[in-house]
């Protein structure tokens, strides 16, 4: 089976890598970009070690490359045909997506309000007005830290969360040159909002933003 | 795990609730019940607790977009939020009876996000 690491300019250098099962790594080129991958028997299980051999991988590609498209860990195609004919359509938007992504780094953010035990309330309407009122001051909040932010990258995404705890879980692609000045950005954020949890990391290869529009799946 | 350490660009705050959060990353990864026989019983009630809270999140959401729209008149207003905030109490009496937390209930939801 071809397992499948990431995306790349078809000019990047794969040599010495290995991966998943100690597997060699190599370059399958599809026109201007070219799928990383490796020659493994059978599938390949979900343990701890091979998703951190399927990450290391690609970090290792990114400390090379100036432009990769992670792909998610786990996905695997019968042959070289079976590759070609799944991902040559792809290719165009591949190539802008590498365009995009290109120098660039994810910094992730992870923002959390405290546990606030709920106030009991009068009434039902009451209830119903708390919560309506918690949401809006949870939103106002999130989006205080984050448009700046999203403003400063490249691109940004942001998850939902049902909830009001979980109050930003969002990712940035930012120029790997900006990351300090990026971060600074973040801990003023921090200060203006003592009274949240903040955790911020990174450099990371760009996972969130190697998404293809196509039915929305993730590559 | 140097790795991740590596990559702690800032942190500050509580980071009990962020970790916690993380945790939830795992939720992409296929979970396993913690089957032996002191943990049976907790992981089963963490379990069936995180999908009541899952579908208790999602009405109340539901009947809030509801009320904002102008859909729900009074008197439905009031009986919804009569029974949510039951509904509520209920569920923190049974964490704590289970010894969970209720930060124990968070669920990855995909691309929705997280539960909690």
């Amino acid at each position: 089976m071809l397992y499948l690491y990431a995306f790349v300019r078809e000019s990047a250098d794969v040599r010495d890598a290995t991966g998943v099962g100690g597997a060699p790594v190599h370059l399958v080129p599809l026109g201007t970009v070219a799928a990383v991958v490796a020659e493994v028997e059978g599938a390949v299980e979900s343990t701890d070690e091979n998703v951190l051999a399927h990450a290391h991988v690609i970090d290792a590609l990114a400390a090379t490359s100036d432009a990769v498209l992670p792909v998610r860990f786990g996905r695997g195609f019968r042959d070289r045909d079976d590759l070609e004919s799944a991902v040559t359509r792809l290719e165009a938007q591949l190539e802008d997506r590498l365009n995009e992504v290109s120098g660039c780094v994810e910094i992730g953010l992870h923002v959390a309000a405290p546990v606030q035990p709920a106030q009991p309330a009068g009434s039902g309407r009451d209830y119903m007005q708390d919560r309506l009122r918690d949401l809006a001051r949870a939103d106002a909040l999130a989006a205080d830290i984050h448009a700046p932010l999203a403003e400063r990258a490249r691109g940004a995404t942001r998850s939902r969360s049902v909830g009001t705890t979980a109050l930003l879980r969002a990712a940035y692609l930012v120029p790997a040159a900006d990351v300090d000045s990026f971060r600074a950005a973040v801990d003023d954020a921090r200060h203006r909002h003592s009274e949240l949890s903040f955790a911020c990391t990174g450099p990371w290869p760009p996972y969130s933003f190697a998404v293809l529009e196509r039915e929305g799946a993730a590559v | 795990m140097t790795d991740t350490i590596d990559r702690l660009l800032l942190a500050g705050g509580d980071l009990q609730t962020l970790a916690r959060d993380l945790e939830g990353t795992r939720g992409a990864l296929p979970r396993r019940i913690e089957a032996d026989a002191e943990n049976v019983e907790r992981g089963l009630a963490q379990l069936v607790l995180t999908l009541i809270e899952l579908l208790r999140q999602l009405m109340e959401r539901q009947a809030l977009r509801r009320m904002e729209a102008g859909n729900l008149d009074d008197e439905q207003i009031e009986r919804l939020g009569e029974t949510f905030m039951k509904l509520e109490q209920r569920m923190q009496e049974l964490t704590e009876h289970f010894g969970l937390d209720q930060r124990d209930l968070n669920l990855n939801l995909g691309p929705l996000g997280d539960l909690l």
